[in-house]
């Protein structure tokens, strides 16, 4: 059976390395990009990815901005989105869900949970 | 509580939660070890308080926080890295916290210094250093903070606009 595959979006190579082995070792295929530009021409450039994990503060281009865009595009629109950041404020989480994501997870992350949420929204 | 005791309370309680959740434990400290092995620094900026948020740390502390990652290779995480993204954790929370006094601000990428050696100056009424030691070596973390004149942190007894605390996870 084919792994799922997750696209991990973040600027720091410490939380997409947490995430990737949190993920990796429960049976996901993980991909990564270091920011909000990258992640969504990943998205584009694919058609397999189940989920993404994505940052808010990143160069370039911030998550939600990212979320914005990919979201934009009829075939994504289904696609599974959820921000992990490390900011809880109301206004950015209404923005974010606003946008299109499906859920916010305030780091540092619990791996257990990242893994509950990851397979219930990669279904 | 003045300004200043809030704030140390802040960042004191979320400087002790952060650096706990990587089994290392940190207890203020009067000595100075500085210069320190890494530093990292992240800007805010808001409409009450603008300034930034420094980490200093010692290499012995990093190596060993990073141990807990050493048994997977997808690919190695590097110590400035790490830095940093523990200094964007800590601001992070210390945002959170604030959110319950009506202050919120912006949070930059942060930004870490290198091939410098960064010494706190002695005394200055702006920049608040926090020192730490743990069993590995000292943490010295430093907020410069400027806030509007006339404003006075009050904590909210009634609802805020933190929504979600670390470790949390909410599906919309």
């Amino acid at each position: 059976m084919m792994k799922k595959k997750i696209l991990v979006v973040d600027d720091s190579a410490t939380i997409r390395h947490q995430v990737m082995a949190t993920l990796n070792s429960a049976g996901f295929d993980v991909v990564e990009a270091v920011d909000g530009i990258a992640g969504a021409e990943a998205i584009e450039q694919s058609d397999d990815i189940a989920a993404v994990i994505c940052d808010l503060n990143m160069p370039r281009m911030n998550g939600i901005d990212m979320v914005m865009r990919v979201k934009s595009a009829p075939r994504h629109a289904k696609l599974a989105m959820i921000m992990l950041t490390t900011e809880g404020q109301g206004a950015l989480l209404r923005r974010a869900k606003d946008a299109g994501a499906v859920g916010w997870i305030v780091k540092p992350f619990n791996p257990a949970q990242l893994v509950a949420v990851v397979k219930r929204v990669a279904a | 509580m003045n300004n200043r005791d809030i704030i140390d309370t802040i960042v004191t309680s979320c400087a002790r939660e952060l650096f706990a959740l990587h089994d290392t434990e940190i207890t203020a400290a009067e000595e100075v070890h500085e210069p320190h092995d890494y530093v990292t620094v992240i800007g805010f900026y808001g409409e009450f308080m603008r300034g930034a948020l420094g980490l200093g740390i010692d290499r012995r502390i990093v190596t060993r926080m990073l141990e807990q990652y050493a048994d997977t290779n997808h690919f190695p995480v590097g110590a400035e890295d790490f830095v940093g993204e523990t200094a964007n954790q800590l601001v992070g929370r210390v945002k959170n916290r604030l959110l319950a006094y009506g202050v919120e601000f912006g949070i930059a990428l942060p930004m870490v210094l290198r091939g410098i050696e960064v010494h706190l100056a002695k005394s200055t009424s702006e920049v608040w250093p926090y020192r730490f030691s743990s069993t590995e070596g000292a943490i010295t973390v430093w907020f410069d903070a400027r806030i509007e004149p006339g404003v006075v942190l009050e904590h909210s007894e009634g609802p805020t606009d933190t929504i979600a605390c670390e470790g949390e996870v909410t599906m919309f």
